[in-house]
């Protein structure tokens, strides 16, 4: 753990936003995002991305780019999730394609707002209830990012990388 | 009025060289049935996504003509995705019966506004009998087979 500049407890940085981005487009060459402040430094490094009004529809449009034949990548917060479970079961898991899903796993830390905590304590129940593999950022770092990556990609399915406050400078 | 599988031939015929996202229920059922093609991509679940699956493939694809059908319910449980529009190379048709035919005739609601660059069809209800389309991974292999002779557009 880390301090910010208010005194708040932070994750440890595992990655600075610049090598993140690096890695994220190696991996993948299609990358969208409904936005969300933890990727605030990332987008704008980003060469090219999708913005979606909904999780759903970038889901959609993923999907899309996956048909076209690209390997993409979507950044959500966790609340995200509640919105586009069905489009996920729908198209990447029914068909069998693989999707990198970066989520930023909001109000784990005591200090994060009211309306966060919820979705803080159920991110990770309801990715293995929907049978959906995820690794943790904080834990493995740009290595995690590669390995989620392969996973997805090789095995035509998706794979979760969840990112907790700090993880990434913002 | 015409019937919903009169229709789906009719855009088939119009759009020649395109690729086709078809939406969930009725409308994939009858269009994979009556008109099998490797060009056609057969959504059989994702609600509300059928207009977002073939932006993302259009923009992907921005050489490839994309045609999108649509049933009425689906669109509107997907309206978000209309800001993501117009794309240049991406057709989007509704076809309209004004119910939830699937599910057992519910009433929809009215669209709020119809932009310059969505085609509304009515249509009659009723359908046609068909078996259950053809499996994801069919429909993969399928599309993925058009695609590689058609990569370029």
């Amino acid at each position: 753990m880390r301090l910010d500049e208010k005194n708040r407890e932070l994750f440890d940085l595992k990655a600075s936003s610049d090598i993140f981005v690096q890695e994220l487009e190696r991996t993948s060459d299609w990358v969208g995002c409904v936005p969300d402040s933890v990727f605030k430094k990332v987008l704008p490094k980003l060469r090219h991305w999708h913005l979606a009004p909904r999780e759903n529809h970038l889901i959609g449009m993923a999907f899309g780019a996956i048909l076209a034949g690209q390997r993409p990548a979507v950044l959500i917060q966790n609340s995200g999730i509640g919105q586009c479970l069905d489009a996920l079961l729908g198209t990447f898991c029914l068909y069998n394609q693989g999707l990198l899903l970066v989520i930023s796993n909001r109000g784990i830390l005591p200090w994060e707002e009211i309306q966060h905590q919820d979705w803080g304590g159920i991110t990770e129940s309801l990715l293995s209830i929907s049978k959906i593999k995820f690794i943790s950022f904080d834990d493995e770092g740009i290595d995690g990012l590669n390995r989620a990556a392969k996973m997805a990609f090789e095995n035509n399915e998706v794979v979760a990388l969840t990112i907790q406050r700090g993880n990434l400078d913002e | 009025m015409s019937k919903r599988v009169d229709i789906i031939g009719e855009l088939l015929e119009k759009h020649p060289d395109a690729f086709f996202v078809f939406a969930n229920g009725l409308t994939s059922r009858e269009a994979s049935y009556f008109y099998p093609q490797d060009r056609c991509f057969y959504l059989l679940h994702g609600m509300g996504e059928t207009l977002s699956i073939g932006i993302g493939f259009a923009r992907a694809k921005p050489n490839i003509e994309v045609v999108v059908v649509d049933g009425d319910g689906n669109a509107l449980m997907g309206l978000a995705s209309w800001t993501l529009m117009p794309v240049e190379n991406v057709h989007y048709y509704i076809l309209s019966n004004g119910v939830h035919e699937t599910t057992g005739g519910q009433v929809l609601p009215s669209f709020p506004f119809v932009p310059g660059w969505c085609n509304i069809i009515k249509m009659d209800t009723g359908q046609e009998g068909t078996p259950n389309p053809p499996s994801p991974s069919t429909i993969m292999a399928n599309c993925q087979n058009w695609l590689n002779n058609n990569a370029d557009g």
